[in-house]
């Protein structure tokens, strides 16, 4: 009698942990930024942990580029361009469609846990 | 009794790291580069080494050598530096370049590869402002792709001043290609996008269509419209709202109208084209921008094989046609 007991309190524990697991790896969204100059990796952002927003100023050879990071998303807030194509993109918070400033060489990658159900963007 | 309970925890434990790591098979892998001058993602899953990637991007750029009209010494280079003369090129470009002929017939010339020296004039209008009439004018002489001479992998342009232009087309094909290499090098499936022009071999790892979002005309980079499934395909997008400059009220976009040398005017704001051709939807997408909804439409019925078509129309309005359905 004892000992099934023994064994039932295990099998429900082992049942309990995985399925709070399960559930607590389901609702962290996570979700990353990356910045490349000129191809080359200049900065990450965890946009996860961002407690208050703030700007990142990239300045190369004259050419600016002001970044928005709040917690979750990330913009290019303003930039030297002429066609400010990379501003009008506004927020973004999946890792779609990078946010791409070609004049400045610029390029923001995303990588986010909500990323999974489209594969790519048109239009 | 404690050998089935034992076995039945065993069983629980590997349930439970099993659902921790990966379950699908094969290793899905996506590299994201500046190329075309765009942005140019590839993704691949299947049993292969991440050396695939790196393969395919130089093979992307060993297309870009050839189809670039700003690299000095690439084929359609050579042909627009040529004064007139005849000039061998690659097997590829002459490909790319016929299928651009074609389109051109097709469209009765809406769809020019000659269109060269006006999309240049324009490139540099985002800074300079609207080129002047005179300007506008003198280039758009230049375009009539009748001029283009074509005989095995010799090409010539008659008219020396004229200029090629395959941007167009060229992303269409070399996303086709690409996805057939990844596919003959033994993935199960890819995703080649080439700033939105797209080519999907096989299904996503899950064994579901890829899914491709297409994005609201001026909306924010997340805003879509829905989204469409896509296997063995490709799928192109054209809008207004893509590169533009706006001057004293005025929006200048760069989808040119080879007739008026002017930015096109039409009641099309966006066009994604879903079509087997490598090259098809590229030029479709393109074309349906310099058009209004109703040649749109006549011109579907005058293609050869199915697509699908998504416009969005000035009044917000989006309209299916052909072959597509779109998902929320």
């Amino acid at each position: 009698m004892k000992s099934n007991a023994f064994w039932l309190i295990l099998f429900s524990a082992l049942i309990i942990i995985s399925a709070v697991t399960a559930l607590l790896l389901r609702q962290v969204p996570m979700s990353r930024a990356s910045i490349y100059l000129n191809g080359i990796l200049t900065e990450t952002v965890n946009l996860t942990i961002v407690e208050e927003h703030y700007t990142v100023t990239i300045d190369t050879d004259g050419r600016t580029n002001v970044i928005e990071v709040e917690r979750g998303r990330i913009r290019m807030m303003e930039a030297s361009c002429p066609d400010k194509t990379c501003v009008r993109q506004g927020w973004a918070s999946n890792g779609l469609t990078p946010i791409v400033c070609l004049p400045n060489r610029l390029v923001i990658t995303l990588e986010s846990s909500n990323d999974s159900d489209i594969d790519a963007a048109v239009g | 009794m404690r050998k089935i309970a034992l076995f039945l925890i065993v069983i629980i434990l590997l349930t439970v790291l099993g659902g921790c790591a990966d379950g699908q098979s094969g290793e899905q892998i996506s590299e994201t580069r500046l190329l075309l001058d765009t942005y140019c993602t590839i993704t691949i899953h299947g049993d292969v080494s991440k050396e695939l990637i790196n393969e395919a991007f130089e093979l992307l750029a060993e297309y870009e050598a050839l189809f670039s009209k700003t690299i000095e010494g690439s084929d359609v280079w050579r042909i627009n530096h040529a004064r007139g003369e005849p000039v061998r090129v690659d097997i590829r470009t002459a490909a790319v370049i016929l299928a651009g002929l074609a389109f051109g017939e097709f469209s009765d010339g809406m769809f020019d590869i000659t269109i060269g020296r006006l999309s240049h004039l324009w490139n540099f209008g985002a800074e300079a402002g609207v080129p002047s009439e005179a300007e506008i004018e003198e280039a758009r002489l230049t375009v009539n792709f009748r001029n283009v001479l074509i005989d095995g992998t010799t090409v010539q342009l008659t008219d020396p001043n004229a200029w090629i232009d395959l941007g167009a087309i060229a992303k269409g094909y070399i996303a086709s290609r690409i996805a057939i290499f990844l596919e003959e090098n033994g993935v199960n499936g890819a995703l080649v996008d080439l700033g939105g022009d797209v080519a999907a071999y096989g299904n996503r790892r899950d064994g579901n269509p890829w899914r491709i979002a297409i994005r609201k005309p001026f909306g924010k980079i997340d805003d879509y419209l829905g989204v469409v499934e896509i296997s063995n395909t490709t799928i192109a997008s054209s809008g207004i709202y893509e590169r533009h400059f706006e001057k004293d009220g005025v929006l200048y976009h760069h989808i040119l109208d080879p007739f008026t040398g002017m930015p096109a005017k039409s009641d099309v704001t966006s066009a994604t084209v879903i079509a087997d051709g490598a090259m098809t939807g590229e030029a479709l997408s393109t074309l349906f921008l310099l058009m209004d909804r109703n040649s749109v439409k006549q011109l579907i019925d005058r293609t050869y094989g199915d697509i699908g078509v998504v416009l969005v129309l000035e009044n917000g309005e989006i309209e299916l046609l052909g072959d597509v359905r779109l998902i929320n």
